[in-house]
């Protein structure tokens, strides 16, 4: 009872107070050594509601309400500082920079924490940073901005110019090898992730080892990569608007040699091949050039470029540049009780065609427009409840021309630009004399015979546009449980995604272009008797609408008690997913595939010196049978501050910061690459028929299908990881090293058929088992240097280099004919080739005296005779060491100055150890257009000088294809770029002042500026293109960029 | 208590779960066929039949549609010119098979897969056919007609490749380990001439056979096939024929008789004669429309030769590929 009373009383006193208390103005100015710190929070102790933000001038005013009379002012890279304003009306707070980095805080699955605490492996990067780059898709933004994060950008495409990511490599043969995105813990698809406005990031981390991705259980084997997005803060609305205009070409676009040049080559190939078979058969030579000396001479005067044409296509096809233009406005800002982050973005990114459909009023160039918008509001509902509602998404259009009649129906001008036998420079004059498209038959040997003049297809053949709605809702609301016990919160999340988009198309297949004959001077219509175009034919397709629910129940807990700080969560993760599936899981089409996973954290650090974490994840899918439906995946982490420590405080005075960190864990991955279904259930199929009886009477059959599984789970990975963080020389010097092994084990394995080892006679498809285990293994390193010279002059250098190599330790893998082919012990991306000598058969006796392949002669590549056998055979290829495609070692160096308002950055970035090439239309004589290294062939004169195989109308094993590739075609493609720079000038205070505004930015920025690769000895490719790519594809683009940015 | 109470609701989904599989997780409705639905009725099950009478033309096949060529080009009739190692003809002309190499798409598929699909899809047909809803003689007939064509897929691999493993009625299951050794040629074709006798004696005869089991499996077809099979093996490559690198050897056995025996060819004519005594067949002749006109014929009209041709087993297959 007296225990009551006194309560009643304190809390009586309590009220009281706070009813005397007077609300009192304070103003104040925060700054630092060098000057006012704009954006620091100013909060009132005691009142955790109650804050403000200084101004760009480091003013604040804050109207007190509690009773505390003390001020707390907390700012990113300082050290937190609580004032007493007793009796104040006016106060100057001054901030000592935070040098360790104590108040650090990063981002990690579901929550955040002290980076000074952290005990797992992460990398942040910056919104700010993300927006110093111009590329319309954010994973281009990201390249050489963390360790440990790998790309490859294969395309330039505009709406779909996204390189592919991976962290830490890639550890499963499957190809699903994707990182979980999450947005503001929403799982996002790669696509959802291209389309993100860069405007609305305030940072991007990667969680790379067990310990941070073990909460994510089944989805994180493959590393996870955390969006955060903006939002408001206490204080006056700030409007921003930044607009930005960029120039684009091609990183790299090959060149084709002219007609002159390409026929002599063409005459020369003709005469090779007539050579040849006279010398082997005894037969007088019977050469028959390909184009007459009449020919010839015309492409060389270009007297008559009507009958003899010699088109650039690139001049006529392509623009010099092509243009991209963004603008963003946002508004944020807040009250104690509510917090905005309101953004709208437009981006439309041109294409390089030039837009030939504008003649018959329809645009069928390509680009990518979209508007992207985002409201991100925190309401505090009273002093426990703190409710968030996130509407985003964004509306988008890619456009692409519609080409009937392409070969192979690749329905792609870049295709066409690189192929000798659809678009030759001779192919067909462009324009005829009188101003209409030209065409001509028949002029050289093989050509592609149907489609019409490319002008005529550009001009007439309509387009196709995919238009794409992603919406997304997430609402949270957070309630503090402080009467349960102090520290301990919980959160209820619900989030609906959805994406829906079509495609509409506009074609037709007849039109005319014109043959003109110079002698009559008429017009023929090609085709023969059209002369108009047909009409336009709409399609309309709907693509995959995607539905994703998601509702997660968190419990968190986080507390100190004097040294000890204990910290907990733990969580409920519902998602149901509903939306197209191909291949085996087409049955799973539109039905919600259903995910379950519990997830627990529990934390404790003593003195923020010693450092535990245990995470784990429960997860269940539908997948899989009854006991295998739940995954469990723990993982442990510990560290160490050392420089916490006294004894080393006190006697090492240039470092400020030293960790060691450590973690151990379990993870998993359920995407199953194509094959994602019920592994469980066997299913019978139609197929085949027969027809019976004296009448014809046709009867369908049914089939078994693949064995069922009972016992598969998901693919599973143990990661180990061990860092090491510092700062030294009052935090110049920072660095972060990590040296990790992953095994990847429970691979699922198809084990028959292609390369398994259970024999066909077994009858039937046999279930995937988990079977192969991959081991990848990697450090990376990352120094920062950071200074300042005075008051005015700063600059900072940053050198990154990540390695991750990966081994198949098993696979079901059948006895090859010899040790070196067998795949075991070589990382899942090397290539399976014959290796060249270095050589090309010099003679007929040389092909004789050397081991050889069937049909072999002067000028072919001579491979070397892996078995020593005598022959080449298939026995004789080999995997070759090197990866293709996937980079094991990634690095970037960036440096940055600024004097005043002035500032210049750039940023190296490369990759090396890998091989690439192209095949087919990209290279090969007479399928590629012919370029510079063909008038570099194998000729006796030139013997092993050559540059390549001997010319030839019939290539056979030299050929740069699937079968009979080689490392003569797959050469290391390492290369450095000037990945990214800027310049940028913020106009003085007292001129923005002037014109009433909070701040003006203008910059000029780039993206892919300049690039050295290895590859260039051999191709005119970019060095990131697919490995053995058949041809020519929209190539990436290098952006320059010119930015306004204006604060009010 | 209000907020207990938001607290007790946001927990309910914790306290709902249940970790052994619970409706949240179970898969959803599928409309795909399962193993229960096929053989608890009788018009799935004759169309699993149906599916192995559909690979019967796999002979005529093999590979004439590839821009690559047919298996021709992996012996001296025909030349590859492009040499593309991983070719099927290159593969078996360079003696490069091997099971790292063996690829079951493409051409291999036809070779040596697809037959051995058949044969288990005739075993499974056999383990399950008491299930289905059928009448005992439709039973009887329809496992005759599967054991034909197991007889019938065996006699395309002992073509290609001699002596073959012979699973019997064996039906493998995921758990199996599939180690089953070559049999030799000799055991292949008494086993496959045992079959064949056996269905000949259940099969109905020609003549006896309902106009709407025209293409099925008859004794006719049984009685052809043996002779087939064993005028193959009278014939010089399998009758003591083995290529020289593999005399003495264990493999000889394997791809062939190892000696010769001029009594091959007498069985072999035996066989020939006991299907033309019987009287079914007599060879359809036309030679007024143009000189041999009648065995162009024979592979056109469907039914019409019903009662004298041997081949018109075939001509239910035919006539699909001509609509296909």
């Amino acid at each position: 009872m007296k225990k009551y009373l006194s309560y009643l009383i304190v809390s009586l006193l309590f009220i009281s107070s706070t009813a005397l208390a007077q609300t009192r103005d304070i103003r104040g100015v925060v700054s630092d050594a060098n000057g006012p710190v704009p954006g620091a929070t100013v909060m009132e102790v005691g009142m955790p509601s109650n804050g403000t933000a200084t101004d760009i001038d480091g003013n604040f005013r804050l109207v007190l309400r509690g009773n505390s009379n003390k001020i707390q002012v907390k700012s990113i890279g300082y050290k937190t500082r609580e004032v007493n304003v007793q009796n104040m009306t006016n106060v100057n707070v001054n901030l000592e920079t935070d040098a360790q980095g104590l108040e650090e805080v990063v981002v990690i699955g579901y929550g955040e924490q002290k980076k000074v605490t952290m005990t797992g492996a992460v990398s942040v990067v910056s919104g700010v940073e993300i927006r110093e780059n111009p590329s319309a898709s954010m994973q281009n933004a990201l390249v050489g901005k963390m360790p440990g994060f790998f790309t490859q950008q294969q395309s330039g495409r505009p709406g779909a110019d996204a390189a592919q990511m991976y962290i830490r490599g890639v550890s499963s043969p499957n190809d699903n090898n994707a990182p979980l995105i999450l947005v503001d813990d929403i799982e996002f698809s790669v696509d959802q992730f291209q389309r993100l406005d860069p405007n609305e990031v305030e940072s991007v981390s990667i969680l790379k080892d067990a310990s941070t991705t073990a909460v994510y259980g089944v989805k994180g084997a493959n590393g996870v990569i955390l969006v955060t997005t903006r939002r408001g803060a206490i204080g006056r609305p700030k409007i921003s608007v930044r607009t930005e205009y960029s120039l684009q070409q091609p990183a790299m676009f090959p060149e084709f040699l002219g007609s002159y040049e390409s026929a002599l080559l063409h005459n020369q190939a003709r005469l090779n091949d007539a050579t040849l078979t006279a010398s082997r058969t005894g037969n007088p030579l019977n050469y028959t050039p390909a184009f007459s000396d009449e020919a010839v001479e015309a492409f060389r005067t270009g007297s008559n470029p009507y009958v003899y044409p010699d088109v650039d296509w690139r001049e006529v096809l392509f623009r010099k540049w092509s243009n991209q233009s963004r603008s963003n406005l946002d508004v944020s800002g807040g009250t104690e009780r509510v917090k905005y982050f309101v953004s709208m973005g437009y981006l439309d990114q041109g294409g390089m065609l030039k837009n030939f459909g504008e003649n018959v009023g329809v645009n069928n160039s390509y680009y990518h427009r979209r508007v992207n918008y985002r409201s991100n509001l925190d309401v505090q509902v009273n002093k426990n409840l703190n409710m968030r509602v996130d509407l985003y998404g964004n509306i988008g259009e890619v456009n692409n021309p519609e080409m009937p009649g392409t070969q192979w129906g690749y329905n792609d001008p870049f295709y066409e630009y690189s192929s000798y036998l659809s678009l030759s420079p001779y192919a067909h004059p462009a324009y005829n004399p009188d101003g209409s498209i030209g065409y001509r038959l028949n002029l050289h040997p093989g050509r592609y015979q149907g489609p019409n003049s490319i002008i005529a297809r550009l001009t007439y053949g309509g387009y196709g546009r995919v238009n794409e709605n992603n919406m997304n809702l997430v609402a949270s609301a957070t309630q503090k449980l402080g009467f349960i016990t102090q520290g301990l919160s919980a959160k209820g999340l619900l989030s609906y995604a959805s994406e829906y988009g079509y495609r509409r198309s506009m074609t037709r297949g007849t039109f005319p272009s014109y043959i003109w004959d110079p002698v009559t001077d008429t017009y023929t219509s090609y085709p023969n008797n059209v002369y108009r175009a047909q009409r336009f034919f709409d399609d309309y397709q709907a693509r995959g609408t995607t539905r994703v629910l998601n509702y997660q129940f968190h419990l968190n807990y986080d507390r100190t008690f004097g040294n000890h700080h204990v910290y907990g969560l733990a969580l409920l993760n519902h998602r149901v997913d509903t939306r197209s599936r191909g291949g085996t899981a087409a049955a799973l089409s539109y039905r919600p595939v259903n995910f379950r996973g519990y997830t627990g954290r529990l934390g404790y650090d003593f003195k923020d010196k010693y450092l535990f974490q245990f995470n784990a994840g429960l997860n269940g899918s539908p997948f899989f049978s009854g006991g295998n439906q739940f995954g469990f995946f723990p993982a442990v982490s510990a560290g160490w501050n050392i420089s916490e420590e006294p004894f080393f405080k006190d006697n090492i005075n240039f470092v400020d910061f030293l960790k060691v960190r450590t973690s151990y864990g379990l993870v998993g991955n359920d995407l199953m690459g194509g094959q994602y279904g019920y592994y469980y259930l066997q299913e019978y199929g139609n197929s085949g028929s027969a027809s019976f009886g004296t009448v014809h009477n046709h009867f369908g059959g049914i089939h078994e299908g693949r064995l069922p599984n009972m016992d598969v789970v998901w693919e599973k990975e143990k990661k180990f990881d061990v860092g090491l963080e510092f700062k030294f020389f009052k935090s110049r010097l920072s660095a972060n090293l990590d040296y990790f092994r992953n095994e990847r084990f429970n691979i699922l394995t198809t084990r028959d058929g292609n390369f398994g080892t259970v024999s066909d006679v077994f009858g039937v498809g046999s279930p995937p088992a988990n079977l192969s285990r991959v081991e990848n293994k990697g450090y990376e390193v990352e120094l920062i240097w950071r200074d300042n010279i005075g008051t005015d002059f700063g600059y900072n250098i940053r050198a990154m280099y990540s390695y991750a190599n990966n081994k198949i330790l098993f696979m079901d893998e059948p006895n090859p004919a010899e040790p070196y082919q067998r795949r075991t012990g070589n990382n899942i991306n090397t290539p399976f080739v014959y290796k060249w000598s270095g050589e090309f058969y010099a003679s007929e006796e040389d092909i004789l005296a050397s081991p050889t392949h069937a049909g072999a002669r002067p000028g072919d590549l001579k491979y070397v005779d892996l078995n020593n056998d005598g022959v080449i055979n298939q026995n004789d290829r080999t995997y070759i060491g090197a990866p293709a495609n996937i980079p094991p070692a990634t690095f970037a160096v960036e440096g940055g100055v600024s004097y005043k308002g002035f500032s210049i950055k750039t940023m190296f970035q490369g990759s090396r150890g890998f091989v690439s090439g192209g095949a087919a239309e990209n290279i090969q004589f007479l399928g590629s257009n012919m370029q510079e290294i063909h008038k570099h062939a194998w000729t006796p004169e030139l013997g092993n000088n050559a540059q390549y195989p001997v010319l030839t109308e019939n290539m056979g094993i030299s050929m740069p294809r699937g079968e009979t590739m080689s490392t003569f075609w797959l050469v290391p493609a390492d290369f450095i770029r000037l990945r990214n720079a800027e310049i940028s000038y913020t106009i003085p205070k007292s001129i923005v002042d002037r014109v009433r505004m909070q701040s003006i930015r203008v910059y000029a920025n780039g993206n892919n500026l300049l690039t050295w690769s290895k590859l260039q000895d051999r191709y005119q490719l970019d060095p990131e293109v697919l490995a053995g790519r058949d041809r020519i594809t929209y190539p990436p683009q290098r952006i320059i960029n010119f930015g306004l940015s204006v604060g009010f | 208590m209000k907020k207990l109470l938001i607290l007790l609701l946001l927990g309910v989904p914790l306290a709902s779960c249940d970790l052994t599989g619970d409706e949240f997780l179970a898969p959803q409705n599928s409309s795909a066929l399962t193993e229960e639905m096929v053989f608890s009725d009788s018009i799935r099950t004759t169309a699993f039949l149906t599916r192995i009478y559909s690979d019967i033309g796999v002979d005529f096949e093999l590979g004439i549609w590839s821009s690559h060529g047919n298996i021709n080009q992996a012996t001296d009739d025909a030349e590859y010119t492009l040499s593309s190692p991983t070719q099927t003809a290159v593969i078996h002309y360079s003696g490069t098979l091997n099971p790292a190499t063996y690829a079951s798409d493409g051409n291999m598929n036809l070779y040596w897969r697809m037959p051995y699909e058949n044969i288990r899809r005739v075993n499974m047909l056999i383990a399950n056919i008491d299930r289905s809803p059928l009448t005992q003689a439709t039973k009887t007939r329809m496992l005759a007609e599967a054991r034909f064509l197991r007889a019938w897929y065996y006699a395309g691999l002992m073509k290609r490749y001699g002596g073959v493993p012979i699973l019997e009625n064996k039906v493998f299951t995921a758990l199996d380990v599939v180690n089953v050794p070559r049999n030799t040629y000799a055991e292949c074709v008494e086993y496959v001439v045992n079959e064949l006798d056996a269905v000949a004696a259940v099969l109905q005869e020609p003549q006896q056979q309902p106009d709407q089991f025209y293409g099925r499996a008859n004794a006719g077809a049984a009685l052809g096939l043996k002779s087939r099979v064993l005028l193959y093996a009278a014939s010089p490559l399998f009758n003591g024929g083995a290529i020289e690198v593999a005399k003495g050897t264990p493999v000889e056995p394997i791809i062939s008789y190892p000696n010769y025996d001029v009594a091959r060819w007498q069985r072999a004519a035996d066989a020939a004669q006991e299907l033309i005594n019987k009287g079914w067949y007599s060879l359809h002749v036309n030679n007024e429309t143009a000189p041999g006109y009648g065995f162009y014929e024979v592979f056109l009209r469907r039914g019409e030769c019903k009662r004298n041709c041997v081949t018109h087993f075939f001509n239910g297959f035919f006539d699909v590929t001509a609509l296909a």
